[in-house]
């Protein structure tokens, strides 16, 4: 029997979740549906080997290994089938909560001048750089349910460079540690000004919740005290104990349903049973995808029918374009002294002076001191060039130096490409029998200009630090998306060159919303969840209204 | 079950690792497990390099014998350094059918992977390497 809902939702992740809590509270029949399992802490492990950050044989938050290909495209033009766990899968979790379980959690506000980037900077050529449809003050309102009911720490006076904001944080900052101390010094000598990272994680018992219990498992990893804040412990729950949210987990949305005036009436959904895979159909006044930039692309270009033959929003194929995510350019420091206390988070220091504002250079970005690496990450990723990769002398420089490093990095101001882009691969199929999504194009060159100048100075905080050698490679061309995946479904007032409006539906349909970074038309220079969690409360609020 | 490796394999195997990562005041990568690490990838992840693992040490062991009349094991450990350095380079004194440089890697990566990931892996025992470095000593739950 064909169940109907208000609402079906498509996807548990960060806007979705929030879609699902928002929309259950104002009474509202909701059916979320998720292709990944609800994992607890315990479930998800603590395999060094096997997370959301360092996955060289597999991940632990999915999607499963197996049958769950993509292709990619290479600069070549040869297509590579590859798994979840290889590069350019561009992963993010699959699981209630989404990315929003294993993220590192901080918790950007984008700034002003992010929301209008064509007109700020001019449009490069071969670029769709674009202004959104709405401006920051349309969104600092729900920036700040996004802080107060998921709950962020930060320090409001701090930060020089601050968005306007009417109320601060709900919780004080994450804790100082020595890296914090010897950044700042070198900050100082250059006049520039720092501010702890904005963090979605209690820094005392918030919500019902308790605190971080600074464990150094932040990112890639589910948080031990549940003091790590996501949809899967806040809106998601604040959802099902309404009891007007159904939760359908391991279920794979197949495509979006229209009637044969190409109206959405829901999706059709797949399931595996005892072994055999079931095909089930849900009926709803509005429907909503979140499954992330890629995934949501994959599924309104699957969604095709008589009415609309290249997919659902797709009459001008601007679905699955100008894929997005972050350039994150850095270098690694030595140090005299110890740099690291054994504490997480460990990202502890930011300095925002960058974002806008750089001659020459379109956007820029923020940068911060990495999380705490795990010791086989920094073992990969973290040596300086000149040092043996094994034997006694490698061994003594981990142990000596793997507490007197910091790694400065940051997201850099993604300069979208309308090539890069998200289509379906016809001849390639899921586990379901679902065609699956093809990724090709790298971003725009003047995001490895701007990236550039961001890993100079990195390099410039660094030498002022007192470090006493830097490492570290400059960026070259290729593609971003991976867990910061926007941009594919964009927001804007006209139907030619966006494909949601700026509520996120869908132009030309009544009743079909985009909630996640697919809307984002540019994805700021910091992490963009808060900026997800911030369009969903929004759109919430407008489709409750509505319906 | 059949075993994976011969006894000679697993003398190159238990000789290499302790100079990939030798002992000093903390384990040496046998000690901590490493070989029972990398047995463990030979049956899952890995499986499809056990062939290629076969053919390597086999192959070290020859290199051995070849340039010094003694095996792998045997040798001076400076002799086993110096040995190693050489296949990384893709130096070689004897025939190789797998590329020397490829598979000295592929060991070297999985010997880290070993001792520096979680005890779970079946190596770094009682997580002695992250006190050596420093690794989540503290605020743990």
């Amino acid at each position: 029997m064909t169940k109907t809902y208000d609402v079906i939702i498509v996807g548990a992740g960060a806007g979705g979740g929030i879609m699902a809590g928002v929309l259950a509270e104002a009474g509202k029949h909701v059916l979320l549906l998720e292709r990944g399992p609800k994992l607890s802490f315990v479930e998800m492990g603590r395999d060094h080997l096997r997370n959301q950050r360092h996955s060289p044989y597999g991940h632990n938050a999915g999607p499963e290994e197996n049958g769950n290909p993509r292709v990619l495209v290479d600069a070549q033009g040869r297509e590579h089938l590859v798994k979840p766990h290889e590069g350019g899968y561009q992963n993010n979790a699959a699981m209630v909560g989404g990315g929003t379980q294993v993220y590192g959690a901080q918790a950007w506000r984008f700034r002003e001048q992010d929301f209008r980037m064509a007109s700020t900077y001019g449009v490069p050529e071969h670029s769709s750089l674009a202004d959104w449809p709405l401006d920051y003050a349309e969104l600092a309102p729900y920036y700040e349910q996004a802080e107060w009911e998921i709950g962020v720490a930060g320090d409001d006076e701090a930060n020089a460079y601050k968005s306007v904001r009417v109320k601060g944080f709900p919780l004080p900052p994450i804790p100082g540690n020595p890296s914090r101390s010897v950044l700042q010094r070198g900050a100082e000598k250059l006049g520039w000004k720092t501010h702890p990272v904005p963090m979605l994680i209690n820094t005392k018992p918030y919500l019902g919740r308790p605190a971080c219990v600074q464990c150094s498992y932040c990112v890639g990893f589910s948080c031990p005290s549940n003091g790590k804040n996501g949809t899967q412990n806040t809106l998601i729950p604040r959802g099902l104990s309404t009891g007007n949210c159904e939760l359908i987990t391991h279920a794979m949305t197949e495509r979006v349903d229209v009637d044969e005036r190409g109206n959405v009436t829901g999706v059709t959904y797949l399931k595996e049973q005892e072994g055999a895979i079931v095909r089930e159909s849900a009926r709803a006044k509005v429907v909503i995808a979140s499954s992330g930039a890629i995934e949501t692309a994959r599924l309104l270009l699957n969604s095709r029918s008589a009415m609309h033959q290249n997919g659902l929003g797709n009459e001008h194929d601007l679905v699955g374009r100008s894929l997005q995510g972050h350039f994150y350019p850095g270098v690694n420091g030595l140090f005299e002294e110890i740099t690291h206390d054994g504490l997480g988070p460990g990202v502890s220091i930011a300095t925002s002076q960058f974002n806008h504002g750089n001659a020459g250079i379109i956007g820029g970005g923020m940068l911060a001191n990495e999380f705490t690496k795990l010791p086989i990450i920094f073992w990969r990723g973290s040596l300086p060039p000149d040092v043996p990769r094994w034997g006694a002398a490698n061994k003594r420089w981990m142990r000596e130096n793997f507490g007197r490093t910091i790694h400065i990095m940051g997201p850099v101001q993604d300069i979208p490409n309308p090539e890069c882009r998200v289509q379906i691969a016809l001849n390639v199929q899921d586990r379901f029998g679902i065609p699956v999504a093809k990724l090709s194009g790298t971003t725009h060159p003047e995001t490895v200009r701007t990236a550039q100048f961001m890993y100079e100075r990195a390099r410039e905080w660094m030498e002022s630090s007192g470090a006493t050698r830097v490492w570290g490679g400059p960026p070259s061309l290729g593609m971003s998306a991976g867990q910061h995946q926007a941009g594919t479904c964009r927001m804007g007032d006209d139907p030619m060159s966006s494909v949601t409006d700026r509520w996120g539906r869908v132009h030309a349909h009544d009743n079909l919303y985009v909630a996640d970074a697919s809307l984002h038309v540019t994805n700021g220079g910091f992490n963009p969840v808060l900026t997800v969690m911030a369009l969903a409360f929004r759109s919430a609020k407008n489709i409750a209204k509505q319906l | 079950m059949d075993k994976l490796f011969t006894e000679s394999q697993m003398r190159v195997l238990q000789a290499a690792l302790d100079r990939i990562i030798p002992a000093d005041d903390y384990p040496g990568a046998w000690e901590s497990g490493g070989g029972d690490y990398i047995l463990r990838q030979m049956e899952s992840d890995s499986k499809s390099l056990l062939p290629l693992y076969r053919l390597g040490l086999d192959a070290i062991d020859a290199e051995a014998v070849t340039a010094y009349g003694q095996h792998f094991a045997d040798l001076y450990p400076a002799r086993q350094d110096a040995l190693i350095s050489n296949l990384e380079r893709g130096t070689t004194g004897t025939h190789w059918v797998i590329s020397a440089p490829g598979f000295i890697n592929t060991l070297i990566s999985h010997t880290v992977e070993g001792y520096y990931a979680d005890a779970g892996q079946g190596g770094n025992h009682d997580e002695k390497s992250w006190k050596m470095v420093g690794f989540n000593q503290a605020g743990r739950p």
